[in-house]
């Protein structure tokens, strides 16, 4: 199944199963797995909620968090270094705001990973593992999912997106539950720049606008006739996953947590009047109402400039001049304004924060004026649970090409997410999860 | 852009533009900021056009699109300049006199060329991609209509170039290590100015229209970019993140006598300057929203 995009009714399976008959064959797989028990509660819980903030196309780590002044002139690029609150560490002058904010959260500098591409990368930066040999892994929000289950209203594993994460050829097929139950997927929840709020999974009915779907008068009507459609139709059995999601719209917890314009004008100012900047507010409201796992995306597509297809960190062309003008620009102050919001509210403790891409881009500038894939070395940021903020784990070379500690792979990402969400190394071996991972002692 | 008249449409718009900065409040005499557009989406390049009565400008007007808008300063009506687009228009520049303008319009993957009008939107050049990801940038006219520049990458660095309004006879003007970007012809079209990293930083540069002659203009231990010429090529503007946060200067055209236009802790960045040469078209971020601002230029 390469996605639940029931919203729109475009689901397609990639084993050839007709559309219908998944939505008869969904309602069954939740009991027959037992989801409704939450698995064992660990006892190492330190975060209700996991913000797991995917830069998807993979990010310049020479040209952010990991710069290389002295490095010759075709690795560093035409960027200058600016000082941070960090004694002795550095960041790339363009994002000024975090460098001001570096005690807030904890920087690795010596990730690698296998797999060259994006929708392959993009597998292993979500779920640990290569998308082959089959089957694919769960996505780590999968795990978290399926470990705390569903209490309340919300789902317990939300994607902030415009839809199923994908390049310009395929979904990326780490995005959901994979070896375990499909009510594991993630439910995708986006929101504009404007703040309307946007469910791709809900895209049954056309023209089921953002307008629409915050006049809750009119969408009962709409779903409601639309339930007697399919029951007419035949799909009588048509309720658990799929009703859920769709009804969560009528919950007024839901709809509360989702409405983003229930903030004041200053606290969405802060966050910036951009896409990423707006769902980032979005996820502090969601951790707000305890939701487990929140997968907060930069794109829902990785490429730099593509027809049809939002922006993401695939500077293949036009580096630096996309990282100056928008996406640092929008990166620094969302997930400033995130950060201090969280610890601002008193979050930060119950709340663990992870920003990473899937890869970096290669330190030599390549014969565009650009980076292409990189993913021998590359970064992430991780804040709350108890991390203690403030530090530098791991470093790169002086050409940021291979890291010269022991490198950190994103296996070891989920693993160290899965303990803090509270899941141990025994109930990891019990669900089938994260198999041979091992946490970054260094964090912990 | 279409107009009957060449001559009736600069005077129309040297009145309207006059009669917007009577009404408001201030203009004159070098007070805040004036705020031109108010939807607060991401906006990019600039360039006024129709002898100052409208501003032409790139904005992401949704995730998936960059396109090139119309602002009409009497009404402060916006639409696009291109109608319903799917492709991104990443670049926009208007020659002096208002005859013609360019764009870069890209198709498919990393792809982008260059596109030539006549005001009335009639193709009079273009500029192909080239093979595999390329995509031109920075477009700016000679005075007399003779060149167009941009830049592009070749051989790791970035050079600048130009060829005529029918898109060919390409012509290399940089041929230096780093990043050559954002060039701008001085109103004679003797000079060009630009940015450089050729000596390690984003520093603003000054050299004669055929190459030749570079010289360096600023030294910032930051970044100094998007130089353009006044029009009556006595001061240059320029963005300039020296303060740790990206405004807007103005120097004279040797590089002396920096005045900083711009000081908000939120970016200010991509001047423009109005044919009258008393203002500057700017896009700023102001409380996370992005529109168009007209400033006072610095004497």
């Amino acid at each position: 199944m390469a996605v639940i995009d029931l919203g729109s009714f475009r689901a397609q399976t990639c084993d050839g199963l007709p559309r219908r008959s998944f939505l008869r064959l969904a309602p069954s797989i939740p009991l027959a797995l037992g989801l409704g028990s939450p698995l064992l509660a660990a006892q190492t819980m330190r975060a209700k909620s996991v913000v797991f903030v995917f830069m998807w196309g993979g990010p310049s780590h020479l040209d952010t968090f990991d710069p290389k002044p002295d490095a010759p002139m075709e690795y560093r690029g035409p960027l200058a270094t600016i000082g941070t609150r960090t004694p002795g560490v550095a960041f790339s002058e363009l994002v000024p705001m975090l460098a001001q904010r570096s005690n807030l959260f904890t920087l690795i500098r010596s990730h690698q990973e296998p797999a060259p591409g994006h929708p392959d990368a993009g597998t292993v930066a979500l779920t640990g593992f290569e998308e082959r040999p089959l089957p694919v892994k769960p996505n780590f929000g999968s795990i978290v999912a399926a470990h705390r289950g569903q209490h309340g209203q919300l789902p317990p594993f939300l994607s902030l997106t415009s839809g199923a994460l994908a390049d310009s050829l395929r979904i990326v097929e780490g995005y959901g539950a994979g070896t375990l139950p499909k009510a594991n997927d993630p439910f995708l929840v986006g929101c504009s720049d404007r703040g309307e709020v946007d469910l791709p999974n809900l895209r049954l009915l056309e023209g089921l606008s953002p307008g629409l779907i915050n006049d809750r008068r009119t969408l009962l009507n709409r779903l409601e006739a639309d339930l007697r459609r399919f029951d007419t139709a035949g799909s009588a059995s048509w309720n658990d996953t799929y009703d859920t999601a769709y009804r969560l719209l009528t919950k007024p917890e839901a709809r509360q947590a989702f409405d983003v314009t229930r903030e004041s004008p200053e606290t969405r100012q802060r966050y910036g009047q951009t896409t990423f900047g707006q769902n980032a507010l979005l996820a502090r409201r969601l951790v707000e109402a305890e939701v487990p796992y929140i997968q907060l995306n930069y794109s829902r597509h990785p490429e730099a400039i593509t027809t049809g297809y939002e922006l993401g960190w695939d500077t293949h062309i036009l580096n630096f001049e996309l990282l100056q003008d928008q996406h640092c620009p929008i990166f620094d102050r969302a997930f400033s304004a995130f950060l201090d919001d969280i610890y601002e509210r008193g979050l930060i403790d119950d709340t663990l924060i992870v920003a990473i891409g899937e890869f970096g881009r290669t330190p030599k500038i390549n014969q565009r004026a650009s980076r292409d894939h990189w993913p021998r070395c590359y970064f992430s940021m991780w804040a709350g649970a108890g991390i203690e903020p403030g530090r530098v784990i791991g470093a790169s070379d002086r050409l940021g090409e291979d890291p010269i500690s022991d490198p950190i792979t994103p296996l070891m990402v989920g693993t160290t997410i899965a303990e803090l969400a509270g899941i141990d190394s025994l109930t990891r071996i019990q669900m089938n999860v994260l198999e041979g991972g091992t946490i970054i002692d260094e964090l912990l | 852009m279409s107009c009957s008249s060449q001559h009736c449409f600069r005077a129309l718009g040297r009145v309207l533009f006059t009669t917007l900065l009577a009404v408001v409040p201030g203009v004159l005499e070098a007070a805040p900021p004036v705020r031109l557009t108010d939807n607060g989406t991401m906006k990019f390049v600039a360039a006024f056009a129709g002898d100052g009565s409208d501003v032409l400008f790139v904005e992401l007007v949704k995730p998936t699109l960059f396109q090139i808008m119309r602002l009409k300063l009497d009404d402060r009506s916006v639409e696009p300049l291109h109608g319903n687009q799917t492709d991104h228009e990443l670049d926009i520049a208007v020659s002096p006199d208002g005859r013609y303008y360019a764009f870069v319009q890209c198709h498919g993957t990393l792809h982008g060329a260059i596109e030539i009008r006549d005001v009335s939107q009639k193709s009079v050049g273009h500029v192909p991609a080239g093979p595999g990801f390329s995509v031109y940038r920075s477009l700016a006219f000679a005075p007399d209509n003779s060149r167009l520049l941009f830049t592009f990458p070749e051989n790791v660095h970035r050079q600048i170039f130009s060829v005529s309004l029918k898109g060919d006879d390409r012509n290399q003007l940089t041929d230096t290590n780093g990043i050559n970007n954002w060039p701008c012809f001085s109103p004679d079209g003797k000079q060009i100015v630009f940015a450089s990293t050729r000596d390690g930083r984003y520093e603003i540069y000054k050299m004669q229209a055929d190459g030749t002659g570079a010289s360096r203009l600023t030294n910032s231990p930051t970044m100094d970019l998007r130089p353009q010429f006044s029009p009556s090529g006595l001061r240059i503007s320029f963005t300039s993140n020296r303060d740790g946060n990206y405004e807007i200067y103005v120097m004279d055209s040797d590089g002396s006598n920096v005045r900083q236009v711009t000081s908000h802790p939120e970016r200010d960045d991509y001047s423009v300057w109005h044919p009258g040469g008393k203002h500057l078209l700017m896009v700023s971020e102001r409380n996370g929203y992005h529109d168009l601002y007209l400033v006072d230029a610095p004497p």
